[in-house]
């Protein structure tokens, strides 16, 4: 007969050693994320002392090089950034869901097998490569469509940064679709729906929150996004009026900049400021996509 | 909750009540033929025991049919159970009333003018006794069940006068022979359906209670 | 198969004329004839994997679902065979309405359950719609539970009334045929009971067939009985007849728990 009393002392201390480990490599992770927020927080902190806060979240004029007057107003990138964000999720997010639901519902299991990872691997793509199909692909053939002189455009930046969310889209709209139970999909094909109805009706909706959060999770992608807008937006400084304008994001100016900056200047915590901007606004879109994902799994189990 | 076994219940208990019925008819018969000895009543008494044979086959088969398909417990295994039972002996009571009947037939010459007082008590007691044990079982009725059940010793003691005084009769060459064991058969028959008439008040006793009370002394149950 | 029961030829809602069916390379029914009675509950029972719910799955073809499922034989519903070319899935699954293992109603409003079925089909007019929620509810003996809060999530619901609910949604589509996949196997004995006399209320207008694995339930609730085994109809005879004196050694064995 087995007993069920603990093997020693030394039991006892694997058991703890081991749930101490894992409780440090979790809170690790935290740590980083806390020395992250203070190192921005603290860099950007001496910009405030020569540049208002109003005017550095309101003005649109950015020109910290100006000899009379430098000018430190984001207003104008953040416009930009969240043009070409919208934009990009405009075009990703019904792809996204489309091929989502191609995937769980009308793909033979075959197909699924080869599309899955294909679709994962365009998450692979390195940005600089799909900044390069913007410059050379994508760019051009909105410059003929168009008629203009080239096309480094908000449009241009849109559509690669929907072609980046759309791994995330994709895949993570997928599986919850999957997790709708099967239990639903035979109550309304029993009732006399068809697949599409079923999709539409009750595959669609019981998903829904997986499917925004999705969309939100690829919003955070496209915000943070860098070197392909920075290759392929133009980077003019106005503010824009048209998806058909060059635009100039918010992280392709810090990439832009940071490395001509000096060191210590009101522009140089000014760029960090930015950074904090940015952070702050990926951080609550993915902790908003977070809450609706758990929501989710709570509401189908 | 509506139970449709609640509504099969019922039409059992219906059964057994139309089985009492009929049961009852042919004691009135009988006691009608033992006052007039009209001997021209016994086909009606062997129609009625036919019918009530027939009435309890069906009776029995329906509630096998209950119990296999309702798995009952409690009180509906109570009543399913007693319903069967209590059906029993009304076939049995009408299988006596038939008896008395054929002893009367077999006995055509040499009838009575006038049964001994005892015979006639034990007629009006047995019908007494019968339609109270079928009382306690159509309404639950527990004083009923007991009072029937303490009648029956009244029943044993006439049977009891009747049996020694006709054997002391053919011992003394008293009475007709014949006559004297058509008394003492017909006391029997009597003494008999009395006690069938018991065993329904005591299985209404359990329906009722759900305690077994047969084979107990009276003075276990009054005391 | 050993079917001792003639049931009249106008009495007769389906037939099932030498059924097969495989999953790939299993077989799981094994020519199967049965005539199953109009208006009246049939009950299918069998141990596990004995093919009772591949069974009814196949009398409203949700067996298609399963790609290397292959069906042979013929089923004739009112005298049509549900298995031919031409045949409408959507009509065949109004006439043939189902109510599942699992309550599953869907994560919507109590309305919104009951009017799935309508709304997919035929545009109808509010007014319209509210009258055949009530009624369907009403028939579903969930009315007076639920009157107040309509629109409120149906997953808030007990199990027992959710079940109750899917069997509303079932009846909103007015079909003729009802198939109960073991429909008590996750709620308590009490709406267990409640369930058993609504299949009771149900048969007087229309033709239910339910499989259950818990035979004192298909005692309790149908008219007929069909014992399968291993695929095979072992027995199939009227409910009173196989619960009290079975004509195949199996069935006896298999409802007296003397099996195996």
């Amino acid at each position: 007969m087995g007993t069920v009393k603990k093997k020693g002392i030394l039991g006892d201390l694997k058991e703890s050693l081991i749930q101490r480990l894992f409780q440090t490599s979790g809170l690790l992770a935290i740590i980083v994320l806390v020395g992250i927020f203070a190192l921005l927080l603290h860099t950007s902190i001496p910009a405030f002392r020569e540049v208002s806060l109003k005017e550095f979240l309101t003005s649109t004029r950015w020109d910290p090089t100006s000899p009379e007057r430098p000018e430190y107003g984001l207003l104008s990138m953040l416009a930009s950034t969240v043009m070409v964000t919208f934009g990009a999720l405009l075009v990703a997010f019904p792809v996204g869901v489309a091929v989502a639901a191609y995937l769980s519902d009308v793909a033979s299991p075959r197909v699924r097998e080869l599309v899955k990872p294909v679709v994962e691997l365009l998450a692979a793509i390195p940005s600089v490569v799909v900044g390069f199909i913007g410059i050379t692909l994508v760019g051009p053939l909105i410059a003929k469509l168009f008629n203009l002189s080239h096309g480094l455009t908000a449009l241009n930046g849109s559509l690669l940064l929907a072609i980046m969310a759309l791994p995330t889209i994709i895949s993570i709209s997928e599986d919850s679709l999957n997790a709708v139970p099967v239990s639903y999909v035979e109550a309304s094909l029993a009732l006399g729906a068809n697949r599409w109805q079923t999709l539409v009706r009750v595959k669609i909706p019981a998903a829904l929150s997986g499917i925004i959060a999705s969309m939100m999770l690829g919003m955070g992608r496209a915000i943070g996004e860098t070197m392909t807008v920075l290759m392929a937006t133009g980077n003019a400084r106005a503010f824009p009026h048209g998806f058909l304008q060059s635009v100039r994001t918010l992280t392709a100016n810090i990439a832009i900049e940071l490395g001509e900056v000096p060191y210590y200047t009101t522009h140089y915590y000014a760029l960090f400021a930015i950074g904090l901007v940015l952070f702050i606004l990926t951080f609550f879109v993915n902790l908003t996509a977070d809450v609706i994902l758990e929501k989710q799994k709570r509401k189908l189990r | 909750m509506d139970r449709v076994f609640d509504q099969e219940l019922n039409e059992l208990k219906e059964k057994v009540a139309r089985l009492m019925t009929l049961v009852g008819q042919t004691f009135n018969l009988t006691a009608e033929l033992l006052k007039r000895q009209d001997l021209s009543l016994g086909a009606a008494i062997a129609e009625l025991e036919q019918k009530s044979d027939e009435l309890e086959t069906d009776l029995q088969k329906r509630a096998s049919v209950l119990m296999a398909r309702h798995q009952p417990v409690a009180r509906d295994l109570r009543l399913l159970l007693v319903s069967m039972n209590v059906a029993h002996e009304l076939e049995r009571i009408a299988d006596q009333c038939l008896n008395i009947s054929q002893r009367l037939e077999e006995s055509r010459a040499w009838l009575p003018v006038a049964w001994p007082p005892e015979i006639e008590e034990m007629v009006s007691r047995t019908g007494d006794m019968l339609s109270s044990a079928n009382r306690a079982y159509l309404e639950h009725n527990e004083e009923l069940a007991s009072q029937t059940i303490g009648q029956d010793i009244f029943l044993d003691d006439l049977k009891s006068t009747i049996t020694n005084r006709y054997f002391d009769s053919i011992n003394k060459r008293a009475t007709d022979p014949a006559r004297a064991v058509l008394f003492i058969l017909v006391s029997r028959h009597l003494e008999k359906i009395g006690d069938l008439a018991k065993n329904i008040a005591e299985e209404s006793y359990y329906l009722i209670r759900g305690e077994f009370i047969k084979h107990l002394r009276l003075t276990d149950i009054y005391h | 198969m050993k079917s001792n029961i003639i049931i009249p030829a106008g009495e007769i809602k389906i037939v099932v004329e030498h059924l097969n069916l495989h999953y790939g390379n299993k077989q799981v029914l094994q020519n199967i004839n049965l005539a199953i009675p109009e208006k009246k509950v049939t009950a299918i029972i069998g141990p596990s994997g004995c093919g009772k719910s591949s069974f009814v799955r196949i009398l409203n073809r949700m067996n298609d679902l399963i790609p290397e499922a292959r069906v042979e034989g013929r089923v004739l519903i009112d005298g049509e065979n549900i298995y031919d070319k031409d045949v409408d899935l959507v009509a065949l699954r109004k006439k043939v309405g189902m109510v599942f293992q699992k309550p599953n109603p869907f994560p919507k409003s109590i309305y919104d359950n009951i009017a799935y079925g309508l709304k997919i089909g035929n545009h109808r007019s509010r007014a319209e719609l509210e009258q055949i929620v009530e009624r369907s509810l009403r028939q579903a003996a969930l009315w007076d539970e639920v009157k107040d809060r309509l629109h409120q999530n149906a997953m808030k619901l007990s199990g027992g009334q959710q079940q109750r609910l899917c069997i509303a949604r079932a009846l909103a589509v007015e079909p003729e045929i009802i198939l109960f996949d073991e429909p008590c196997s996750a709620i308590d004995p009490i709406a267990t009971a409640r369930v058993e006399e609504l299949i009771h209320q149900l048969k007087k207008d229309y033709t239910v067939v339910i499989v259950t694995h818990n035979m004192q339930q298909a005692a309790r609730v149908s008219d007929y009985t069909a014992f399968l085994w291993l695929g095979e109809l072992i027995e199939y005879d009227r409910t009173e007849k196989i619960f009290t004196n079975p004509a195949n050694k199996m069935t006896e064995d298999y409802i007296t728990g003397r099996f195996g």
